[in-house]
């Protein structure tokens, strides 16, 4: 069983990330991208399916990022190798016989909703369930506001947040004066949740409020959704949902997105999400310099007013690589 | 098999002509990763490693001078070349028949690649037709190793855009021989043509390459037009080299390959290659 001391939390977890929107690449067109600490060649095939590879050609190395689109395959730009979408050579020119070896890892991807799903996983086992994100094709939910932004941080110091009430009103002190977290269960797929209420300050809005969030992690750590209710304006309801993806083990991409319940009125729709992705960016640029210079400790000194961060790193803990 | 990018091979080679060099100095080169010293009056060189400034390992090279062609042997550690070495180097510079430096045209360039990518290139038949697509193809009809060389038989088929010949194409043969990893001399009987190619590493991403050709008949042109054939032969040579860099830049040498039957004697070659490194 993975426990909490033989894993890595300095690795890239597993899981599905997003790494970008679907206008990342067009039709018939092939791109090098970075992620998870390594080279990836991306392309999509004149059927619009997206497929990704590691970049080298098994044959002599040349790097597959050059290569062309042929009949929805990758052609090598060195010796014309074609690769399929499943990572398979199917085609050599001067020959019939192609080598058995000859296959390439390919990352199991999904495109929904305008962005490209990706699955990362050290080792060979097969991908965890996708996370089924509904709200993002709901038409009562109003979203506009998709933010991307590179963030120098771990993965693993952004998922502890999740857990981590006693920093609330320290870091984000411009407007939490006091956060308490009510709940925190592991649910079916193996998802986290967490309940969390927030204590604003006055200065805030133009009384204190309390806010109640539900946190939700979607397959894996690379996602998280946290819904609550908007105050003092006409009651709505409001999710912001983030997705992050390592660049390299310090450095991520986020992918914020913030939808509103819609209100039929274009104009609350805006300020709704306007208002809301300003206080979430906040509070992110507020723990990035936090973030930035922090180290994972394997044993920390914890006091009795910390959040579950010992539970929220046992659940964390399936997800990481084992210590070598 | 990850070394064969990173390590300069030892073995023998060009340096320079005597005659392009002020015989009363020292003149310097960089060479090797380091700055090599030759001394034209003495031919002696020697090999400075510098960092800061500062000489951190000093070696010196055997040196050879033959027609005129200076010749530097290069160790790692800095070993000695061997009778054997030499003897082989001189004996096959003898064989080449026309060698004559004098009627040639030349082409000089420093690729950002190391040694490996451009010798392995010359035995791997199956990407001609997909990076150079002036040529048809190129077969390999034979890949004979010996300790110190190799001799390879090519047969060429050039596309018809190559010789302005319609419409047919056009089956060359050249046989291209090589001393150590630094010397290749490819020539056709058919064309009489000949070129000489030294390949010296800079360091271990980026090498010089210098391409004498020698063009003694074309078919039933008259006599006249050879020099521009020539240079029409060895720019073409040189272009086709430099297709290849893109793919040199980002290619990663893998431990084993995946080969399929279409392909030259990769292996065959890799194994003769590993000997100097």
């Amino acid at each position: 069983m993975t426990t909490i001391k033989s894993v890595d939390f300095n690795k890239i977890p597993k899981g599905w990330f997003v790494i970008g929107k679907s206008s990342l690449i067009k039709k018939g067109n092939v791109k090098t991208i970075h992620y998870f600490d390594q080279e990836f060649v991306i392309y999509r095939g004149k059927n619009r399916e997206i497929t990704i590879l590691t970049p080298h050609c098994v044959h002599l190395g040349a790097h597959l990022g050059d290569g062309v689109i042929v009949n929805n395959c990758l052609r090598c730009p060195f010796h014309g190798w074609e690769y399929n979408s499943q990572g398979q050579v199917i085609k050599i020119p001067f020959t019939n016989t192609i080598p058995r070896r000859a296959r390439k890892k390919t990352l199991p991807n999904k495109e929904i909703n305008g962005f490209i799903f990706v699955y990362f996983t050290h080792d060979n086992e097969p991908p965890i369930p996708f996370p089924i994100v509904s709200f993002l094709n709901q038409p009562h939910w109003k979203y506009s506001h998709v933010r991307e932004s590179i963030i120098d941080a771990s993965i693993y110091s952004i998922s502890e947040n999740l857990g981590d009430k006693a920093h609330f009103p320290v870091v984000h002190d411009t407007f939490v004066s006091h956060a308490q977290l009510d709940s925190f269960i592991t649910e079916e797929n193996n998802n986290l949740k967490a309940k969390l209420s927030v204590s604003t300050k006055k200065g805030f809005c133009w009384r204190a409020q309390n806010i109640e969030i539900t946190l939700k992690t979607l397959g894996g750590i690379s996602a998280a959704i946290s819904q609550f209710h908007l105050f003092s304006f006409p009651s709505t309801s409001v999710h912001a949902l983030i997705f992050i993806t390592p660049i390299d083990s310090t450095s991520l991409l986020m992918t914020k997105i913030v939808a509103v319940e819609n209100k039929k009125n274009n104009f609350l729709n805006f300020l709704y999400n306007f208002i809301t992705s300003r206080v979430i960016w906040q509070t992110i640029i507020e723990d990035s310099s936090i973030w930035e210079k922090r180290i994972v400790l394997d044993h920390p000194v914890l006091s009795s007013d910390d959040g579950p961060i010992i539970p929220l790193r046992k659940w964390m803990a399936q997800f990481y690589p084992l210590k070598k | 098999m990850t070394m064969f990018n990173t390590v300069i091979p030892r073995g023998w080679y060009f340096i320079s002509y005597l005659k392009k060099l002020n015989r009363k100095k020292q003149i310097e080169f960089s060479y090797f990763g380091g700055r090599l010293t030759l001394i034209t009056k003495t031919l002696k060189a020697s090999l400075n490693y510098l960092v800061d400034n500062t000489i951190i390992r000093n070696h010196s090279l055997p040196t050879l001078l033959y027609k005129d062609m200076i010749f530097v042997y290069y160790s790692e550690h800095g070993n000695p070349s061997t009778k054997e070495e030499e003897l082989s180097l001189i004996n096959k510079l003898i064989s080449i028949q026309h060698f004559d430096h004098r009627t040639t045209s030349t082409y000089c360039t420093k690729v950002p690649t190391s040694l490996f990518n451009l010798s392995e290139n010359i035995v791997d038949s199956a990407h001609f037709p997909i990076v150079h697509s002036h040529l048809s193809s190129l077969e390999i009809e034979d890949f004979i190793t010996e300790p110190y060389s190799f001799v390879l038989k090519i047969k060429l088929i050039t596309s018809r855009i190559l010789l302005f010949i319609s419409p047919m194409s056009l089956d060359i043969k050249f046989t291209s021989m090589s001393i150590g990893t630094g010397f290749f001399a490819v020539y056709s009987r058919m064309i009489e043509w000949e070129c000489i190619t030294f390949l010296t590493p800079i360091n271990h991403s980026t090498t010089q390459i210098v391409l004498y050709g020698n063009l003694h008949k074309m078919f039933f042109f008259p006599k006249f037009l050879n020099p521009l054939f020539n240079i029409f032969f060895v720019t073409t040579f040189g272009r086709t080299i430099l297709q290849d860099i893109n793919i040199w830049k980002k290619r990663e040498i893998t431990h084993q390959p995946v080969l399929s039957t279409a392909d030259g004697p990769i292996m065959k070659f890799r194994n003769w290659y590993s000997k100097f490194i």
